[in-house]
């Protein structure tokens, strides 16, 4: 490892020699009116047709010879800047960008630095938080995860739930990062939501192919979500009610221009809304039941100095059932009893930051970061009962704790390295402690006088070092040819057994026009994280484990090919291919369940190896009154394991052959705006009963049973949805508020959620597919204080 | 337990719809002859056998009575029953010789 840094740095050390006739222009690009950092805004410089990016900090650095040159500054949404600048020296220059007024004939575009088309790189997709907020939703609640299921190569779970799976993966093959920490559950009532509230987002990125060496962990995506930092120039405060979720957002500086803040909390009310049955049903005795989900997103940033700033963000949020049972009485056999008790059932994550970034010189950018993260699931039950009797007072109590987890605490250093305008490197390291909890519960009884009995259960933490390392470099080869390369080396130490990876990535780009370029990239991922699970929905009963001697880590290898458009009026098209073998996949072994999964969960699966292709199609236009795209994606995946379905082939559980989404935002003027989502998925594939026959049990009593076919052999209904919304804004004297309107399953489509066999009204046996969510529509006003 | 009840709540927007799907392409299995047997150490042969039937077969599953059943031993045919009794079960004089129990 330390030859390796040594290696990389001597190459850095000569790339910056070698150009050392150039001179550095850097500094930040934001958002004037907030100060929020541009992340990925384009800089150009006109005289050399160069340009760069800005990083998630929104710094940029650009490496130019002496002498004039002009450059322009622009994002999508903002007005362009150009500055004239003669350089003759290492120069500083933060840019501040007006975000542009969306009106009609004004169109707000940004240069083509590093449009698709001119980027090294594939399978990546850059997601507006302006306009995932003006999709149509599910209960009015925009949801980021449910925008990133329309692109293409990525397919949503089940019905209204917010798992995704991308190019034939599992659920537990995207690494979801939020301000550089992993998420484990993104999921919010079973899925239906998830964590994150849009109003404390900055920026979202989603690689699925060509990753570059900086990702590692997973095999199969990397959603990369960074938090707002904070308005840097004035208090603001925005807000939303909605039909079943309120949430507030507080921000702004606390020193201007130096030190800012953010606070967004979200709370559902289902509980209260929920109250008046749980009354009804509970009339007799005193109990008060409930579940509810709340978050809150907190980021504090200071800025020591031009190159020098600290951030700490937090994360917290929690899903929570309750019931609380006041003392009821009752008679059971002449004796009176008196019982009361509580039970708790619980799943939420804390991810936490903190950050310091510096800027070594104009061409060296470092940062620094700390990181935490837990994610725990528990049950917890007290029961306390009197029997009363002729004797006396006999008391007794019961108590269940089940509790299972993952912790992480880690460290890490990354450096941005831009000796040149044909090199952007960069090189990092990363030490992470991980501490599985895969389940223990304890229980304890005490009766009277007698001792207290406690039973413990379950398996014993699991603490597993990780360590990785990464070099890359995003290199101009020629004017056509562009490269970016890199090796990602991680291990995992195990206490009986270590595993070490060396990953190489690359993708390249060879324009054919200065609009039409054609791509290809290779990437080989490790991922030494299992999750455990029968639904694939995420529930929080699904359980992150290790891999461990027996189990080994899941590899994959990816190839893609594709090419990418620049069309007139700002339409941009993308098209992918891809070819992905993922070896030591898991499965649970036939018959196996998830109950009790906790103790000797290694014996109850099975390791085997997948496949997914594919061919994605994606039309796209960020810019203008209209706005929106149109995807298609065509693919396979399949599974094979050992010991399951006989050995045989089968296909992924959400192998779906084609997709289809369709999404418009179109401002009608000033005030109002619409938009549409349009989906249509061809069937997944289940596993259904197609036999029925009589066994005898040991008590020699006859009965029949189902028997399945191969596994996921049967395919259910298409699935397709339209979903439509209208927002109207409206300036008032102290800010800004928007009424939102919208339509989940506009044209009430019954879409398939599961099948089973039933008897029809005739009495005649059927094919029965239930649905979710018929038509459903919804309300919500969201205020902005101050302007 | 009243979470029963929440849950219920919460599935108000869940106010599952259900309909019946055409059967076109539901796989349908051949009827496949299905014979069951409890071996026990100190209890004679005893065979059931029916066939089965398709999920979607609106018919009832019913014995077969008058099947040929054939035991054999090492490879060769000790015994052959032709009929079952009252009670659906084929069976036989024989006893097994040891029985294994397989957990």
């Amino acid at each position: 490892m330390r030859n390796l840094l040594i290696a990389v740095f001597v190459i850095l050390t000569i790339l910056s020699t070698a150009h050392a006739q150039r001179f550095s222009v850097s500094g930040y690009l934001k958002d004037a009116t907030s100060g929020e950092a541009l992340i990925g805004a384009n800089v150009m410089a006109d005289s050399t047709a160069t340009g760069t990016t800005a990083n998630h900090y929104g710094f940029y650095s650009l490496s130019l010879s002496k002498g004039y040159h002009l450059l322009k500054f622009s994002y999508i949404g903002y007005t362009s800047q150009r500055i004239a600048l003669v350089v003759s020296r290492d120069t500083s220059l933060n840019i501040m960008l007006e975000p542009g007024v969306n009106m009609k004939g004004i169109e707000v575009k940004a240069d083509a630095v590093n449009t698709s088309t001119q980027s090294s790189r594939m399978g990546t997709v850059e997601l507006r938080l302006s306009q995932i907020k003006k999709l149509p939703s599910l209960l009015g609640e925009a949801d980021l995860l449910k925008a990133v299921q329309l692109l293409p190569g990525v397919q949503s779970g089940n019905e209204g739930t917010s798992g995704f799976y991308v190019r034939g993966g599992g659920p537990d093959q995207n690494l979801i990062l939020l301000d550089g920490v992993p998420v484990y559950n993104a999921n919010h009532l079973f899925g239906f939501f998830s964590v994150f509230n849009n109003d404390a987002i900055n920026h979202v990125e989603l690689v699925k192919g060509g990753f570059p060496a900086r990702y590692g962990g997973r095999l199969s995506s990397v959603l990369d979500i960074s938090m707002k930092e904070g308005n840097m120039k004035k208090l603001k405060i925005t807000g939303t009610l909605g039909l079943i979720a309120s949430k507030l957002t507080i921000e702004g500086p606390i020193i201007k221009d130096k030190t800012s803040f953010i606070v967004s909390g979200r709370r559902t009310y289902i509980d209260y809304l929920a109250q008046p049955l749980m009354q009804m049903e509970s009339r007799n005795y005193s109990s008060e039941t409930g579940y509810y989900f709340s978050d809150i997103n907190a980021k504090v940033n200071h800025i020591f100095s031009t190159k020098d700033r600290i951030f700490l963000s937090v994360y917290s949020g929690n899903d929570k059932f309750y019931e609380i049972q006041d003392t009821r009485d009752y008679l059971y056999e002449g004796e009176i009893y008196k019982e009361s008790g509580q039970s708790k059932l619980g799943w939420g994550n804390l991810t936490s930051a903190l950050r310091w970034t510096h800027q070594y010189n104009g061409k060296l950018f470092g940062n620094a970061t700390l990181t935490y993260s837990d994610y725990k699931f528990y049950v917890k039950q007290d029961l306390l009962n009197f029997e009363i009797n002729d004797t006396g007072v006999i008391q007794s109590q019961y108590n269940l704790d089940y509790y299972s987890g993952i912790r992480d605490y880690s460290a890490k250093y990354d450096l941005d390295f831009i000796p040149h305008p044909d090199h952007y490197l960069k090189s990092g390291i990363s030490l992470t402690r991980h501490i599985f909890k895969p389940g223990a519960s304890v229980t304890s009884s005490k009766t009277g006088t007698d001792p207290t009995t406690e039973e413990k259960a379950g398996t014993e933490n699991i603490p597993v070092n990780e360590v990785t390392y990464y070099a890359e470099d995003d290199f101009r080869l020629t004017d056509k040819l562009k490269i970016n390369g890199g090796m990602h080396f991680s291990g995992f130490l195990l206490k009986e057994k270590s595993y070490f990876s060396a990953e190489p990535r690359i993708s390249a780009r060879y324009l054919l026009t200065p609009a039409l370029s054609l791509k290809a990239s290779y990437s080989y991922m490790s991922q030494y994280v299992h999750l455990l699970t029968n639904s694939n929905i995420g529930l929080p009963t699904d359980l992150w484990v290790p891999a461990t001697a027996s189990v080994p880590p899941m590899k994959s290898s990816q190839v893609s090919l594709g090419l990418s458009l620049d069309l007139p009026r700002d339409f941009q098209f993308t098209f992918e291919t891809y070819y992905k073998t993922m070896k030591n996949v898991i499965e649970y072994k036939e018959g196996a369940s998830f109950m009790s999964s906790y103790t000797n969960w290694e014996s109850k699966v099975e390791s085997g190896k997948g496949w997914g292709y594919g061919a994605e199609f994606f039309l796209q236009k960020k810019t203008g009154d209209l706005t929106g795209w149109l995807g298609y994606t065509w693919a396979h995946s399949d599974r094979k394991f050992p010991f399951i379905n006989d050995g045989k082939t089968f296909p992924y559980k959400f192998d779906r052959r084609h997709d289809i989404s369709f999404v418009l935002n179109y401002q009608i003027d000033p005030h109002w705006d619409v938009s549409l989502t349009w989906v249509y998925g061809t069937g997944t594939a289940i596993t259904m009963p197609t036999v029925e026959y009589l066994v005898i049990n040991d008590l020699n009593w006859i009965f029949p049973v189902q028997s399945y076919d191969e596994r996921n052999s049967y395919r259910t209904a298409p699935y397709h949805r339209l979903d439509i919304g209208f927002n109207n804004v409206k300036d008032k004297k102290w800010g800004q508020r928007t009424w939102s309107f919208g339509l989940y399953n506009a044209y009430n489509r019954k879409n398939p959620f599961y099948y089973q066999i039933v008897q029809d009204n005739t009495g005649k046996k059927a094919l029965q597919r239930t649905a979710l969510f018929p038509i459903i529509p919804s309300v919500s006003y969201t205020f902005r204080i101050g302007k | 337990m009243r979470i029963t009840y929440l849950l219920s709540f919460v599935m108000l927007f869940i106010a599952g719809c259900s309909e019946y799907e055409s059967i076109e392409d539901f796989p349908i299995a051949k009827p496949t002859l299905v014979a069951n047997s409890l071996f026990q150490a100190d209890s004679a042969f005893k065979v059931h056998v029916s066939r089965s039937l398709s999920v979607l077969d609106n018919a009832e599953i019913l014995p077969i009575t008058d099947a040929r059943v054939v035991i054999f031993k090492d490879g060769l045919p000790v015994d052959t029953i032709n009929q079952a009794d009252e009670s659906q079960y084929y069976v036989s004089g024989l006893l097994p010789d040891k029985v294994i129990s397989i957990a």
